[in-house]
């Protein structure tokens, strides 16, 4: 359930870049209450979720996000509909293509992937507590009608997903790895895919 | 070694396989009408279709075209099966319009607007904000750029009417 | 910093444009066109060097003007047509090389009607008398029976067409510089081509990909290059540099160390290979080390610093401008309104980056690049291939943009020297950043305006000061003017600040920011000096009429007393402020600017009246900026410009109008989209993710008139930049209450304004 009284609670923002590592589900055994457990374990996937790799696609608004400062995309395209490939003649893919690739000229690469577009808008996380993110995922209503089973099997396997540790020159990776990050989100979900407040 | 259809001719290009499908246009193939400007994607100047899809050349690497179409200006005309000469709708609607000034960005503005007016026929002014949004007029002659767009839907329209 | 090459030759002409301290723009046409003239060559026949009429019937002009958007090759010819009489349909025009005949080749100041339009309609007039001639000899009439008209020479009903009085031979007659001279034009009510509607001829070209810039343009054997750029522009040297990573490079050939005889490109080297992607990747692959540099740390706010501490120091610089005892008014002054204003750097970003070939060809040396300024630069890159210069030719070609980038085309010299060093044609393409890295940027600006009002709010005291880096000094330093007690001014970087209110006393001091030469190469931007310091004179004016609770629009009117240093001159001026009054109340009307109270909260119009591009060459310009602005967020949207033009006389109307309508756009961009900030001896945005001009979405609606009239056409390339940055920041005053003294104006500068 998305909590309403979450006045106080800060919002998430990008988290700091500084090498974060990724702790693997083990390293919250320790923590014996399930759902505590489970809450940790989803605060150590937030390390991901919230990192600007993940973040600057997955707006609020209708204007992705770029760069380890999470400044505007530009050029300043717009998400334009639920498909998020961009409006009529500009698709996302008239400039990213299947792969990254380096500038000539220039610093820099332009990050790539088949396919390449933005999440719905009801998928957005940019200034959404952890909680709230949390709460989203598991809502088919917004998560695009997935089980917690897709959800595992999206942040194990999904290639988009995968990217965000393999994003070309110029962007820091997200932390640790998306095997990790597939295995956290595993035990998260069996230890009862609870949500951190 | 690199096989793909470039203004309805088939070529092969045999270059380091990094190298942006621009460089290939311009300095292999000739091809000058597409242009460089920024080299990152922010400009729009390189603009050409691939599978008839508005695509920036300069970060596009020609190995990834294998089996593809590929439209520069150039070719545009003939890509509408128009006659080798003849103007394309949306260059005939450029001229009617006076759009261009210096003239360097508007084969990229022209492709882009090729792929905007294909898919959405008779665009809004929201549609033409969102869709020529990739390409700078350095000249700002963008009051020109969306008229001539304006008219080249409607002489469209006229067309399959 | 860089050595001059020889101006003896063309200091004459400059300084009938430069003028001592106030800047003149009396100019004919360049010293050649006035040379005996007139030639039968075989079929064709040249009443002037300017246009040949073949026997065919085609009329050929020849365009010494370089084509950068603005549609300069039909403007021109359009001139000349008028006067010869020509049927517009057997005209074409191409433009031309580099060659002694044509005079000084610059394109830029907004000058290239202006300065054409006399020598131009004359040598048309002169092609018609001679034709004119020829006709009645071969019709056996007189010639005061017949007239000229669609290319024909008619009599009653009779009549020969141009093509066959040249192709048989009949027109010979010759001009000397006196009889041009004494050349009357025809009057404006015979006129019917200037004025008039037509197309752009160079316009079917740039839709097809067919139209060649300098970039695009390639000689057998030639090789690509791509220069690696020193840490900052002047004092740099490589101390040492390794290729052997560049090696392993497939097509790379060389890297070639700049060693130019006018030491105006410091530091570069060039790496050349068999394709630009491979020179580009063994320029990244390179490891240099340079040792030294000018201004290594220095960074925009130790350039403005600089630049108020000169603006505030009243020995510092010299006058441009001074009419009657400033001083002992302001001393006795109960109020001294006072404003400091400010400009941040501004890059040229033409969308065509620098780029030469060069190669050799026999013992002739030729360049194809574009270039705004042929005989400034074509003598420097002589002087570096240690050459004479009547063996180089520039070639000419479409430039991709030009806005005052290519009027210093140093970025020829290091092509060049390459191409000397390895017997090669060389192709030098700079990549964006490379380009930013050497742009010739708009020197930040700072301004401190200071006047005294009387009663009725008439100006007893105008006084000016202004602080840049001066175009002019490293370029072309015999063009500097006198100051009016001594020292030197850059006209280039203070004009405008001599505006055409009226004022008891008046003072404008210009002082170079030594500073920001130390550090880059501060170049001309379109619309130039009075692109900043009109910045200051309109948002002072605003100020001051708020201050009395005035009108800004009602208290514009009531400065522009038209009398004295106001009233105008012939050619260019005539009418004076009265013309600026017309426009000013032009825009007031359609603008519905007596309703500006009505706007909803938070969105507000400003005013701006200006006169660029010079004094004696003055477009007048009005301009209403209506803005909204959110008080949260700082963010501006512009709505709405309206502007009410006169420019004389429209050589191609269509044409002014878009070039109008380009101006406008820049100068909001400039106001409230682009600019950028030293930091460390470069430019901070060296590309277009991060240096934003003005996209289509953020195009505001565009309401734009000229005033129809037969007066001298002046310029259009430039003048219309000037106005929109004040009439923006008074818009936002207007909307807000904050008042904003720098530009560009960013959102965190709207809310820091709205808490004071």
């Amino acid at each position: 359930m998305r909590s309403t009284g979450m006045i106080l609670a800060a919002l998430v923002f990008a988290a700091p870049l500084a090498a974060q590592d990724l702790r693997g589900p083990d390293a919250f055994n320790s923590i014996e209450e399930k759902t505590e457990r489970s809450k940790a374990l989803f605060n150590e996937m937030a390390k991901v979720i919230t990192h600007p790799r993940c973040m600057n696609c997955h707006p609020v608004g209708n204007l992705p996000t770029q760069g380890d400062d999470m400044r505007p995309h530009n050029p300043p395209v717009v998400r334009w509909d639920e498909s998020g490939f961009g409006p009529p003649g500009l698709h996302c893919t008239s400039c990213h293509g299947a792969e990254n690739v380096e500038f000539v000229g220039n610093e820099g690469s332009i990050p790539g992937h088949e396919p390449w577009h933005l999440p719905p808008v009801s998928m957005g996380w940019v200034g959404l507590t952890v909680g709230e993110i949390c709460a989203q995922l598991k809502d088919p209503e917004r998560n695009g009608d997935r089980t917690l089973a897709d959800i595992q099997e999206h942040n194990a396997t999904d290639g988009l997903v995968g990217w965000a540790w393999h994003p070309g020159k110029g962007r820091t990776p997200a932390p640790g790895s998306q095997e990790v990050f597939g295995a956290l989100t595993k035990s998260w979900i069996e230890t009862g895919a609870a949500c951190p407040e | 070694m690199v096989n793909f259809t470039l203004n309805a001719q088939a070529v092969e290009i045999d270059v380091a396989e990094d190298t942006p499908l621009l460089w290939v246009l311009r300095d292999k193939l000739g091809l000058t009408g597409t242009k460089f400007g920024c080299g990152i994607a922010q400009c729009g100047a390189c603009t050409v279709h691939v599978d008839g899809q508005a695509r920036r050349s300069c970060v596009t690497p020609v190995s990834s075209l294998e089996g593809s179409d590929v439209t520069t200006i150039e070719g545009l005309a003939a890509s509408a099966g128009l006659d080798e000469g003849a103007l394309h709708p949306v260059q005939s609607a450029w001229i009617e319009a006076q759009a261009p000034q210096c003239g360097y960005c508007q084969s990229g503005q022209i492709m882009q607007a090729a792929a905007l007016l294909s898919e959405s026929p008779e665009p809004t002014d929201e549609e033409i904000n969102a869709g020529m949004a990739g390409n700078l007029c350095r000249c700002m002659a963008y009051v020109r750029i969306r008229k001539a767009i304006k008219i080249a839907a409607a002489s469209q329209s006229e067309g399959t009417k | 910093m860089t050595k001059h090459t020889d101006i003896s030759m063309t200091r004459r002409w400059f300084l009938a444009v430069a003028g001592a301290g106030v800047t003149s723009g009396l100019l004919s046409g360049p010293a050649s066109a006035l040379a005996p003239v007139g030639q039968t060559l075989g079929e064709g026949y040249e009443p002037t060097v300017w246009y040949a009429i073949a026997g065919d019937g085609k009329i050929t002009m020849h365009i010494h003007m370089a084509e950068m958007g603005q549609h300069v090759g039909t403007a021109l010819s359009r001139i000349i047509a008028e006067e010869l009489e020509a049927d517009w349909d057997d005209v074409e025009f191409v433009h031309v090389d580099t060659d002694p005949k044509w005079g000084y080749m610059v394109t830029g100041g907004s000058w290239s009607v202006n300065h054409n339009y006399f020598a131009f309609s004359r040598a048309g007039a002169a092609g018609r008398m001679a034709l004119i001639d020829a006709g009645a000899r071969e019709m056996g009439v007189p010639a005061e029976e017949c007239s000229a008209r669609n290319s024909k020479i008619i009599h009653g009903d009779q009549s020969i067409s141009y093509g066959d009085l040249v192709a048989r031979g009949a027109v010979d007659r010759q001009f000397t510089a006196e009889e041009l001279e004494a050349i009357t034009l025809k009057p404006a009510s015979e006129r019917r081509l200037l004025n008039r509607d037509t197309t752009a001829r160079d316009v079917p070209e740039k839709v097809n990909g067919s139209a060649i810039y300098g970039i695009d343009r390639t000689v057998e054997g030639m090789v690509y290059a791509r220069p690696v750029m020193p840490p900052v522009r002047f004092g740099s040297k490589v101390a040492s540099w390794d290729d052997s990573a560049a090696k392993e490079i497939d097509g790379y050939i060389q890297t070639v160390e700049i060693n130019d005889p006018t030491n105006t490109i410091q530091g570069w080297m060039v790496v050349v290979a068999d394709s630009w992607t491979a020179a580009s990747n063994a320029v990244e692959a390179l490891e240099v080390t340079w040792e030294g540099g000018s201004g290594l740390q220095t960074g925009e706010a130790e350039l403005m610093a600089e630049g108020a501490r000169l603006v505030n120091d009243d020995a510092a610089g010299s006058l441009f401008v001074l009419e009657g005892e400033p001083d002992a008014i302001l001393s006795e002054a109960e109020t001294v309104h006072e404003g400091e204003y400010r400009t941040h750097t501004v890059l040229h970003m033409q969308l065509e980056p620098g780029n030469a070939l060069v190669w050799q060809d026999g013992d002739t040396w030729r360049v194809h690049a574009g270039n705004q300024w042929q005989s400034l630069t074509l003598p420097l890159v002589a002087e570096a291939l240690e050459i004479d210069p009547s063996n180089l030719v520039f070639e000419t070609s479409y430039l991709g943009g030009g806005f005052g980038r290519r009027l210093f085309c140093d970025f020829v010299i290091p092509a060049a020297l390459t191409a000397k060093a390895i017997g090669r044609p060389v192709k030098m393409v700079m990549s964006r950043s490379d380009d930013s890295q050497l742009d010739c940027p708009r020197s930040p600006t700072v301004q401190r305006v200071r006047s005294v009002t009387g009663e009725d709010g008439a100006l007893r005291v105008y006084d000016h000061a202004c602080a840049s880096g001066w175009s002019t000094v490293p370029i072309a330093p015999g063009f500097l003017g006198d100051g009016i007690q001594g020292g030197k001014v850059d006209p280039f970087s203070i004009s405008g600040a001599d505006h055409w209110y009226g004022a008891e006393t008046m003072r404008v001091r210009t002082v170079q920011n030594e500073l920001v030469h130390d550090t880059f190469l501060p170049g001309n931007l379109r619309s130039v000096a009075p692109g900043f310091t009109l910045w200051a004179v309109e948002t002072h004016i605003d100020e001051v009429a708020n201050a009395l609770g005035q009108d800004p629009a009602a208290y514009r009117l009531s400065l522009l007393d038209a009398e004295g240093r106001n009233a105008g001159s012939a050619p260019n001026a005539v009418g004076g402020a009265e013309r600026m009054r017309e426009v000013l109340k032009r825009v007031i009307e359609k603008s519905g600017w007596a309703n500006r109270g009505d706007l909803p909260e938070g969105t507000g119009m400003g005013i701006s009246v200006t006169a660029g591009q010079e004094r004696s060459m003055p477009t007048w310009i009005a301009t209403v900026a209506q803005v909204r602005v959110d008080r949260d967020n700082g963010e501006v949207k512009l709505e709405k410009l309206w502007a009410s033009i006169d420019a004389g006389t429209l050589a191609h109307p269509d044409g002014a109008l878009a070039q109008a309508e380009g101006a406008l756009l820049w100068g909001a961009s400039i106001a409230i989209h682009e600019g950028t900030e030293i930091e460390n001896g470069l430019p901070r945005d060296q590309n277009l993710d991060t240096y934003t001009p003005m996209r289509m979405h953020q195009v505001p609606e565009l309401d734009i008139d000229f005033v129809t009239n037969d007066h001298t056409p002046v310029g259009l390339g430039e003048p219309g930049v000037i106005g929109v940055a004040p009439a923006i920041g008074n818009a936002i005053f207007h909307a807000t209450g904050a008042r904003l003294r720098t530009i560009p104006i960013r959102p965190q500068d709207i809310l820091k304004a709205l808490e004071a």
